[in-house]
């Protein structure tokens, strides 16, 4: 279970996120959406423990995660994270950039998830291609795959269908919901598009400009 | 055709404006005014070689071959500047990390001032140096190290003299990486598989600029080990010319280490050239501090205690070295003469090669993928060595009837300007690849002409890029030697030649004096580059 208690963020003087209290329960997605610059990006960052919080506490399976003089490590919290710009590592091809978040696993497993993942998001024709010879849609499937590679128990995904057409999609959100049903894990879905976001919860909360008390 | 297919949109080959016109055909004269300066002395040594004076001497297989004894100096020289290269980049990439993580708070705008002494000669860091080891050895290090450890003298003062160079360089190819990269590894591994694994790799470019580079000033220069009583082959190029005044004599000796010399130019071309593109528009996005291993961080600390070392000791021991604060003003009176020259020379090659810096520069922003050719054009000059323009400028400009300009201050500027043209063009570049295209588009869409969005638009963008390198030009003329000592007029001194000249006794307060001045006029073009670079974090903030 996630629990996000009472969280503020400030940069210098400017408030992003003022007093945010939510509860993901497992197997129930969050969807957050709102305009550009509500703190939607900034509030997936804070859970991923990648930002301090000024003032409030982050919670993972009742234990706190991240207060403002403590964080536990990103790579300690079972995250998977598809960001905002899908951010491949440039050096490493599609292939290797999923089996990065393989690492701890046996090599014939990770080889076998590995071609599962290829298959489900439609990549395995590029799987031996470097990130600027695919396309923008095609990144951002990749990214879906490397953040689900390990079977994260918490999910953060950052407007994660921006660049698919509408087929592919209503493919991804399936993969989406099937890996929701299997691992029952914590879901926080960032989007700006109202629509997608009753599509994919029917839970979710709207951050307005500078985000005031909820 | 049916409608909505690419046959609706035929290709239109639009005329180019009068504008245009005359922005390609100024770009293309500033071009070639840079191959003109850049390559002008190089070519004319070469053409020396059909002089028959030269196989009157001793045959061309005879001096492009080393053998005997000049096969060991270049050998010699060859492990040196690689010794250097290696400890420099491992020094400063370290440093480098410890300054790269100090991303938030006011303190993380001053860190590129750790770089300061960047532009400080080498033979400075040579003096400091050996006075200090005086000191420490009680007054008996004068000749005893210098001829029994000459070579690991030099190799530590070269470190310390190119430090703050590849500390810079690994700086930027660490600044480049984008933060969401660093960010997304983060989650999935620990900070310091995420350092090796991802950060590093894309700091690449940078940390390989920056091992050629010191690998390059450490083969072409000289002065650091001739105070060491230690020959190198550059040296050996200065000394036959001077001895035999036989400029394809000359070119022949110095071929073996060009060619050591370009061959890193051409290795590193891709490197160098992904380097400068790097500094691509940046986000800085506050992140929370990578936490790194106790271990890792005493390393690291250890980088950086050798990096405050290095602007410590020359500080130090100029200070203690001049007796009284007032001996400063009385040997500026007693060297003003060769304190404006130098100063004039420097002003001078800092302005004369921005022109020329924006024409390559803007070559080298349209030469991607395969046309690598004028990459190759701009930054092989870097492997000459300086001796070597030197001569080549003397070829060109001892003649008859060229007297007035022989006997100028025009041939230490063309000297300057020479050497450290492609720098310059480098800087322009890096400043060139900051800026968003889509301003100098949006420029093209509602401009009034071509030459009124250069000038309101094009020009205020490229601006810090062109002060940086108007500032850098100026630090490295300052305390050119290479070719300097060899072009400069009858009856002139730069300071950098009285400084050589002195340092050959040892140092003293008059020396120590000198030293400051140029200390001080170098860390005032470095606050110049730092001042202009963080203007345009301010302003590109802003937008």
């Amino acid at each position: 279970m996630l629990e996000i208690r009472n969280i503020e963020k400030a940069y210098s003087v400017t408030p992003v996120l003022r007093g945010l209290s939510v509860t993901v329960e497992p197997g129930e997605p969050l969807v957050v959406w709102g305009p550009s610059g509500s703190g939607k990006t900034t509030l997936l960052r804070l859970i991923a423990g990648l930002e301090v919080p000024t003032t409030g506490e982050i919670l993972m399976d009742g234990q706190v995660v991240s207060r403002r003089d403590w964080l536990l490590p990103p790579s300690a919290r079972q995250l998977g994270f598809v960001f905002q710009s899908s951010a491949l590592w440039p050096h490493l091809t599609v292939a290797a950039n999923i089996r990065f978040a393989l690492h701890s696993r046996p090599r014939l497993e990770m080889r076998r998830r590995l071609e599962e993942l290829l298959e489900r998001t439609e990549l395995e024709e590029l799987a031996g291609r470097y990130p600027h010879q695919i396309s923008g849609g095609e990144a951002r499937r990749a990214a879906l795959a490397r953040a689900l590679a390990s079977r994260p128990r918490y999910l953060l995904l950052d407007e994660p269908l921006t660049h698919l057409n509408d087929d592919l999609k209503e493919r991804m959100l399936h993969l989406i919901h099937e890996y929701r049903q299997q691992s029952q894990a914590c879901i926080v879905y960032v989007t700006h598009d109202r629509e997608e976001a009753q599509t994919v919860s029917t839970r979710s909360i709207n951050l307005p400009t500078a985000a005031g008390s909820r | 055709m049916p409608a909505g297919t690419e046959g609706d949109f035929p290709e239109i080959a639009y005329p180019p404006t009068r504008g245009i016109r005359a922005k390609t055909t100024v770009r293309i004269i500033l071009q070639g005014l840079f191959v003109l300066m850049v390559f002008g002395p190089f070519c004319a040594v070469a053409l020396q070689l059909l002089d028959p004076g030269v196989e009157a001497g001793r045959s061309w297989i005879e001096l492009l071959l080393p053998t005997g004894r000049r096969g060991q100096l270049l050998m010699q020289s060859a492990g040196l500047a690689t010794g250097v290269a290696i400890s420099t980049t491992a020094l400063g990439l370290l440093a480098a990390l410890a300054l790269w993580r100090c991303r938030q708070g006011r303190l993380s705008r001053l860190k590129w001032l750790a770089l300061v002494m960047a532009p400080i000669p080498p033979y400075i860091h040579a003096l400091a140096w050996m006075t200090a080891l005086r000191f420490l050895s009680g007054g008996a290090v004068g000749a005893g190290p210098r001829a029994v450890h000459g070579w690991l003298l030099a190799w530590w003062v070269e470190t310390m003299a190119f430090l703050p160079i590849a500390a810079g360089l690994c700086l930027l190819g660490l600044e480049a990486v984008r933060p969401a990269l660093i960010e997304s590894a983060r989650v999935i591994r620990s900070d310091l598989k995420t350092l090796g694994l991802i950060v590093l790799p894309l700091a690449a470019p940078g940390i390989l600029g920056a091992f050629v580079a010191v690998l390059l000033f450490s083969l072409t220069d000289y002065s650091v080990p001739s105070i060491f009583a230690v020959d190198v082959y550059t040296l050996e190029i200065f000394a036959e010319y001077s001895a035999t005044g036989n400029a394809g004599e000359a070119f022949l000796l110095a071929a073996p280490v060009s060619v050591l010399a370009i061959g890193a130019v051409l290795v590193s071309q891709l490197t160098v050239s992904e380097a400068a593109s790097a500094a691509s528009p940046r986000v800085l996005t506050p992140m929370a501090p990578l936490s790194l291993p106790d271990w890792f961080k005493l390393i690291e600390k250890g980088g950086l205690f050798v990096l405050g070392l290095q602007i410590l000791v020359p500080l130090v021991t100029l200070a203690a070295q001049l007796e009284r604060p007032a001996r400063i003003f009385e040997t500026v009176q007693l060297a003003a003469g060769d304190i404006f020259f130098s100063f004039y020379v420097a002003a001078m090659a800092a302005v004369v090669c921005l022109a020329p810096a924006l024409g390559a520069a803007r070559g080298l922003l349209s030469a991607r993928g395969r046309n690598r050719l004028w990459w190759f054009t701009a930054v092989l000059p870097l492997a000459v060595p300086a001796p070597l323009i030197g001569i080549g400028l003397i070829v060109i400009w001892n003649r008859p009837g060229l007297a007035a300009f022989y006997d100028s201050a025009l041939m230490p500027v063309l000297a300057a300007l020479t050497r450290f043209l492609p720098w310059a063009a480098l800087v322009v570049l890096a400043q060139m690849r900051r800026v968003d295209q889509s301003l100098i588009e949006a420029a093209r869409v509602h401009g009034k002409g071509t030459v009124m969005s250069w000038l309101r638009v094009d020009l205020p963008l490229v601006a810090p890029g062109i002060v940086a390198a108007a500032g850098i030009v100026f630090a490295l003329t300052l305390g050119e030697l290479g070719a300097t000592l060899l072009v400069t007029p009858p009856g002139r001194s730069t300071l950098t030649i009285r400084i050589y000249n002195y340092l050959h006794y040892g140092g003293s307060a008059d020396v120590a004096a000198l030293c400051l001045v140029i200390l001080g006029a170098g860390l005032g073009a470095a606050l110049l580059v730092w001042a202009a670079m963080s203007g345009w974090s301010w302003l590109a903030r802003r937008a």
